[in-house]
């Protein structure tokens, strides 16, 4: 039977040096030390995939990669901090709450940053870290829950949809400094959008109205995440 | 499932019934999507790690031909 490196074309040799001196030779340079870094970084993009696989024309993020990754990190001791970078249009309400929680619930400092968009969805979890950034020309959408597939027209779906987007809601005021009423108010907007209702609020604005924390990059992401780590550290000893 | 998104929900859902072309595979404990171009070879299309170390990884770019042992 051959069996192949994991990472090279060639199967494995005998006579051919271990990867240090191989590359040495090849490219005549050595392979640089392994860093390791204390930051790991949880990139959501695109759709938020959860209990449907959804058509591949769409990127998505889905949420039985993240949730193992989330665990992981809680429990490496070697990772010391979290950083979620989002741009997302939205996707599962189940799997994006499912997310918000997890990361909400961590123990280890966790900061966010929206970036392009965190639309929807997206707003819990961004809301859902110990610190949230948004860049300054990222917007967030802030939209009622619309219903897909088979609707059955009874008073039971309105306030079905009525629960399930108070779920959203609840979330997003018990992480931020946004009032419910202002929430709401944002939600049901209307003359905003042209399908929709709902407000779009860019960079500065979702700050103003204490979604988000700060308006920054990454470079300000880290060092506040390093200074939580910091400060971690001296509450443990 | 509620799609809770800012997209038109026609362009989500559109082609539905078209196959998923990528296949996950894991190679030192990274997992990858590969585009498969043979039974033990394809192209990497993304990365799935929260280390940020991995992205640099020469070998590991999007774009690159990997061989892996077929499941």
């Amino acid at each position: 039977m051959m069996i192949f490196s994991n990472m090279s074309e060639e199967p494995i040799d005998k006579n051919i040096p271990a990867p240090p001196i191989g590359m040495l030779q090849q490219l005549g340079q050595l392979e640089l030390p392994k860093a390791e870094s204390n930051i790991h970084c949880i990139t959501i993009v695109g759709q938020i995939e959860g209990h449907i696989i959804l058509p591949p024309q769409n990127k998505t993020t889905k949420y039985e990669h993240i949730i193992p990754q989330l665990v992981a990190i809680e429990q490496n001791p070697k990772i010391e901090g979290l950083l979620i970078i989002l741009n997302t249009i939205g996707g599962d309400v189940e799997a994006g709450l499912a997310l918000a929680e997890i990361i909400a619930s961590m123990t280890k400092p966790t900061v966010s940053l929206v970036l392009g968009g965190g639309h929807s969805i997206g707003v819990p979890i961004a809301v859902a870290s110990n610190y949230s950034f948004i860049a300054e020309t990222a917007t967030m959408t802030i939209h009622p829950i619309r219903l897909t597939g088979l609707v059955v027209s009874v008073p039971q779906t309105f306030e079905y949809l009525d629960k399930m987007q108070d779920r959203v809601i609840k979330f997003v005021v018990e992480h931020s400094k946004i009032e419910e009423e202002t929430f709401r108010r944002l939600m049901f907007n209307t003359g905003q959008l042209a399908r929709d209702i709902g407000t779009v609020l860019v960079g500065a604005d979702a700050v103003r109205y204490g979604l988000i924390d700060e308006v920054g990059g990454l470079g300000a992401a880290v060092k506040k995440l390093e200074e939580l780590i910091r400060a971690r550290k001296k509450n443990v000893q | 499932m509620i799609l809770y998104t800012a997209l038109p929900l026609e362009l989500v859902l559109e082609g539905m019934d078209r196959k998923y072309e990528f296949k996950e595979i894991e190679i030192d404990n990274v997992k990858l999507l590969v585009e498969p171009l043979d039974v033990d070879k394809g192209r990497i299309i993304s990365i799935f790690s929260t280390d940020p170390l991995v992205y640099l990884n020469p070998k590991l770019y999007p774009g690159n031909i990997i061989k892996f042992v077929p499941r």
